[in-house]
């Protein structure tokens, strides 16, 4: 069952593989900032995170959330909020 | 100061690795080839739901989890299945000629090979289609995905079975065009293993593994490369079985006989042969080396590739030249390119796909050149046609015959079309030399002269 605790770690866990991490990253780290993502990882970190949620995203999505939370958040409101209302 | 000419390089193949639908390694493979099992089976049932097929059968490859062999999602996310299987048979051939490859970048998940200068190595690798079937498959999104919401939401469509067959992936790869070209291929392994000389695609249908070693030969003999990783890679499964349709569709497949036995439909060389067996893909590797590069690294050499030659129809996009004239003329120059004759040849690996334009010019041009003197069998009888996968597969076979002494059959060969010395049971017999040849769609004739090491 999706909920925001297991969303939050499905994100981490990702985002570690995406960026062969030796330690999950923390929710406040940046993408580009912290974790020396470039922009070929921020593609296949979407496609990565499509394919585990089984969900498709807008393309664009990601390009200009450079945080683990916000991409949480972004996916918290497509995933979770419409079975809230 | 006297010129010096320098002699061409000696070069030998010192790795190899295979993937066939017989087995997802080279010594797998070779055993159960050499035991000629079936792998022919009905195509997925599912493909009817799209269209009706003529063929019906098909040799489908095993299951491979790419990431329980240490890809990364990631790779699988940018790669076609094409590539994926090149880079397997990459390491399994380094690992064969004993070089381990080493973890330089875990992100990429990127080796180097380690005691090999990366800007004297190549790689030349031939693929027919590259990652077409990436491209059908994301096509399929961008045709349908809006249109199948639209239907879904009208109430008279919600139960409806043929929309549940308007099939696509969940959504568009960004990555889909690096994906398709040919060279990703090539490049795939290039940036797998560090390589940083030239990495070239032959592109060229059902020759392309053939001449990818041929092109890697010419290029170490010449002395422009120390080590060439070659071979020939295809993958055409897609979710409609639309890749297969096509060959299908040109009357090109083999057919299942009436006794309806799938097991006897593929039969090159033989009176009632009806087409070729269609193969998922597969591919081989081969490490070529120069001498001087081999013993100095303390390698051990499987083969010697001692010649190759390669000439063109200029006559149909889809059939052989009937009087075979550039066949032969290619043969020639491959024994003149060894400095050999005819007579030398032990064994040829024909390119023997069983259909009857193939056959029935191969078989003219080999009674014209070796008479009865050389033993053929075609390894397309035994693992069908993996096309662009097929020629390097073939050369790889001739090693490991050169290497056992030993040929396998030519498959449910009953009946010969020609008088001529055809392998119809597993034979052992000495070999020095032998001969691997390729035709292909467009009017592409090679050949490579192996001899034993």
């Amino acid at each position: 069952m999706l909920n925001r605790e297991t969303l939050e770690q499905k994100v981490i866990d990702i985002v570690q593989e995406t960026l062969a991490l030796e330690t999950p990253p923390n929710l406040q780290d940046s993408f580009r900032g912290d974790l020396n993502a470039d922009s070929i990882d921020i593609v296949t970190l979407l496609v990565s995170l499509e394919d585990e949620l089984g969900t498709p995203f807008d393309q664009n999505a990601l390009q200009d959330k450079d945080t683990l939370i916000s991409v949480v958040d972004f996916l918290d409101d497509l995933l979770l909020k419409p079975e809230k209302v | 100061m006297s010129a010096h000419i320098q002699q061409p390089a000696r070069v030998f193949v010192s790795g190899m690795g295979m993937i066939t639908p017989l087995g997802d390694n080279l010594e797998t493979s070779w055993k159960n080839i050499l035991a000629s099992e079936s792998c022919t089976e009905k195509i997925p049932a599912h493909w009817y739901d799209y269209l009706d097929f003529r063929s019906g059968i098909w040799a489908p490859l095993p299951e491979i989890d790419f990431m329980s062999l240490g890809f990364r999602r990631a790779e699988t996310i940018q790669n076609d299945t094409s590539t994926l299987l090149a880079i397997i048979t990459t390491h399994e051939a380094l690992l064969n000629a004993g070089i381990e490859p080493e973890l330089t970048d875990k992100k990429r998940n990127q080796y180097r090979l380690p005691g090999i200068n990366s800007e004297r190595c190549s790689v030349i690798y031939g693929t027919g289609s590259g990652g077409s079937c990436s491209l059908l498959t994301n096509f399929s999104y961008h045709a349908i995905a809006t249109c199948k919401q639209k239907l879904s939401e009208e109430t008279s469509c919600k139960d409806n079975d043929a929309l549940q067959t308007l099939y696509h992936p969940p959504t568009l790869n960004p990555f889909v065009i690096p994906m398709s070209i040919c060279n990703s291929v090539p490049a795939g392994i290039g940036i797998k293993f560090a390589i940083h000389s030239d990495v070239q695609p032959v592109v060229q249908a059902c020759s392309s593994g053939t001449t990818a070693i041929g092109e890697a030969f010419k290029r170490i003999r010449s002395g422009h490369a120390d080590l060439v990783i070659s071979g020939g890679v295809e993958h055409l499964k897609d979710h409609w079985g639309a890749s297969y349709k096509g060959f299908d569709l040109a009357r090109t497949l083999a057919m299942i006989p009436e006794s309806g036995d799938v097991d006897t439909a593929n039969r090159p060389f033989d009176k009632d042969r009806t087409g070729f067996l269609f193969a998922q893909g597969g591919g081989a590797t081969l490490i070529l080396e120069s001498e001087e590069h081999l013993l100095a690294r303390g390698g051990t050499p499987l083969a010697e590739v001692v010649g190759f030659a390669e000439t063109f129809d200029a006559s149909s996009v889809m059939a052989p030249e009937p009087s075979g004239t550039q066949i032969e003329r290619m043969v020639n120059n491959a024994l003149q390119s060894a400095d050999i004759h005819a007579e030398d040849i032990d064994y040829i690996n024909a390119h023997g796909t069983g259909t009857l334009s193939n056959d029935k010019v191969e078989v003219a041009v080999i009674e014209r050149v070796f008479g009865k003197n050389a033993a053929i069998n075609s390894s397309k009888s035994i693992i069908g046609h993996s096309l662009g996968g097929s020629g390097a597969i073939e050369a790889a076979i001739c090693a490991l015959s050169m290497r056992d002494q030993v040929l396998h059959p030519c498959r449910n060969l009953d009946n010969p079309i020609a008088d001529l010395d055809f392998v119809t049971q597993k034979r052992k017999m000495a070999i020095e030399y032998s001969f691997s040849e390729s035709f292909a769609f467009g009017g592409h004739n090679s050949g490579l002269v192996l001899k034993r090491a």
